[in-house]
């Protein structure tokens, strides 16, 4: 159904913050991060795609986090959050003509831990003049 | 009769006064706002003019970005009203086709009957159009059509083509393949095929489009026979509907169309020369066919997608007349993949 990237796994984004020895606990935090599939593709440029995307994380700690979705004006809309855990997942109904990243920050300062684009493509593109729909 | 008239004279003149001195005061406080605005503008300090620009550049950037990131040339507006520019597609289709064809007891016999391998090319180039039938594979130049685009509308286009409209066939070659010997096509003349000549009038709506051909329609020879020929009119109209359904498109179409007689009996009429035992002579009508389409196309990838469509085909039942046919409603299916260059 889709591309071979797709079965990739987006890999992980390691945020480095504090100080200290929270710090050094937190520097060798460890994330992976997948976004399955992570390419989306519709018939012509410019229509809605879809898709049911699968979105895995894992943790070495055990952070309250919480999943984003990007939207357009860069503004972040939460899906779902864990806390006590250091692993998740979600299924999302993807529907979107453009790029759409997810991230996961964490719920207290809202900080990046990791992110990864679903990326929408197409067969055609829409600058092609209408065709005649015809098959015999 | 002459009182009413410079009754109504007066009160056209007096509306045009009243008319007139409300568009010039108009026009005189849009005037003086944009002087206002003007000097206000001035009075803006330089640091906050050097913002604006900041801004504006950076607004530029992201829209150039955006532009790039969705393969958008912002100077292509897409304008249905001009003609094509150059543009081109290639596609290779490989599909498995189950067909059937009028003829009497002509079947698809061997492996090969069923596969098709199409290489389909459209080229535009500043409104003449080379294309194929987008939906079909075919091998052959039968499916293509080549015209000009005289007048290109929002939401309709006139366009002069010329195309094959009716396929040829060869009796021999068509009993070779068969598993058995047809005796109604035995020693029967070869059939050109019909090429044509059309004016092909487009409207498009939101979601469909709807397309008639008239054609002056002529037999190509494939014998020296000067009188083995026929020309008519052949008038074709096929309206077509989008359904999208998630990533699917689904057509439903629905097509009329009519063959002049002369046409029609250089088919499947019986000459003199072709009268045997089993093959009376016979002479066809005009005739119509009427046909319902269903087909989906989903993307596998940004190159492949995945095609299945159905026709039923109707043709006058009259046509059933003629010692050649054995059929007057056709089914045709196809399902294949094809790879979008």
């Amino acid at each position: 159904m889709y591309s071979s990237v797709s079965r990739g796994i987006a890999l992980l984004t390691v945020i480095i913050t504090g100080t200290g020895q929270a710090a050094n606990a937190e520097e060798k935090a460890q994330v992976s991060f997948s976004v399955q599939p992570q390419q989306c593709v519709t018939m012509r440029q410019g229509r809605d795609c879809f898709a049911t995307v699968k979105i895995q994380w894992q943790h070495t700690l055990s952070p309250a986090v919480c999943l984003y979705q990007m939207t357009k004006d860069q503004t972040h809309k939460q899906l779902k959050c864990w806390s006590n855990s250091n692993q998740g997942q979600a299924v999302i109904e993807f529907e979107s003509s453009e790029n759409i990243h997810y991230q996961l920050r964490t719920f207290e300062g809202d900080k990046l831990i990791a992110d990864a684009e679903v990326v929408v493509s197409w067969l055609h593109k829409n600058n092609t003049r209408r065709r005649r729909w015809r098959l015999f | 009769m002459i009182t009413m008239c410079k009754k109504s004279l007066i009160y056209r003149l007096t509306r045009s006064v009243v008319i007139s001195v409300f568009v010039v005061a108009y026009a005189f406080s849009v005037i003086s706002f944009a002087e206002g605005a003007q000097e206000e503008a001035s009075s803006v300090s330089k640091d906050a003019a050097n913002e604006q620009q900041a801004e504006q550049s950076s607004l530029l950037a992201k829209a150039v970005k955006l532009a790039k990131e969705k393969r958008i040339d912002p100077n292509n507006t897409n304008s249905p009203v001009t003609k094509d520019d150059f543009e081109w597609l290639f596609v290779v289709d490989l599909s498995l086709n189950k067909s059937q064809t009028i003829l009497a007891d002509v079947e698809q016999t061997e492996s090969w009957d069923y596969l098709q391998l199409g290489l389909l090319l459209d080229v535009y180039y500043k409104g003449f159009f080379l294309q194929t039938n987008s939906r079909r594979s075919l091998a052959s130049i039968d499916g293509g059509e080549f015209g000009y685009q005289i007048i290109v509308r929002d939401n309709w286009q006139l366009d002069v083509l010329i195309k094959t409209y009716i396929e040829g066939f060869e009796a021999e070659k068509i009993i070779e393949h068969q598993e058995e010997y047809i005796s109604q096509l035995a020693g029967l003349d070869d059939r050109g095929s019909t090429g044509g000549l059309a004016l092909r009038y487009s409207h498009f709506f939101d979601n469909s489009i709807f397309f008639v051909d008239v054609a002056a329609a002529r037999a190509i020879e494939i014998t020296d026979d000067e009188d083995d020929y026929a020309s008519g009119l052949i008038i074709d109209s096929f309206y077509s509907y989008l359904l999208p359904y998630r990533n699917w498109d689904i057509y439903f179409g629905a097509g009329l169309t009519f063959y002049q007689q002369a046409l029609i009996d250089y088919y499947i009429g019986v000459d003199a020369d072709e009268v045997s035992a089993v093959r009376p002579l016979f002479k066809a009508n005009s005739s119509y066919r009427a046909q319902l389409e269903v087909y989906a196309q989903y993307p596998l990838s940004s190159h492949w997608s995945f095609n299945a469509g159905i026709t039923q085909s109707f043709y006058s039942s009259s046509i059933k007349r003629s010692p050649l046919v054995d059929k007057s409603a056709l089914t045709q299916f196809m399902a294949g993949v094809k790879y979008v260059f």
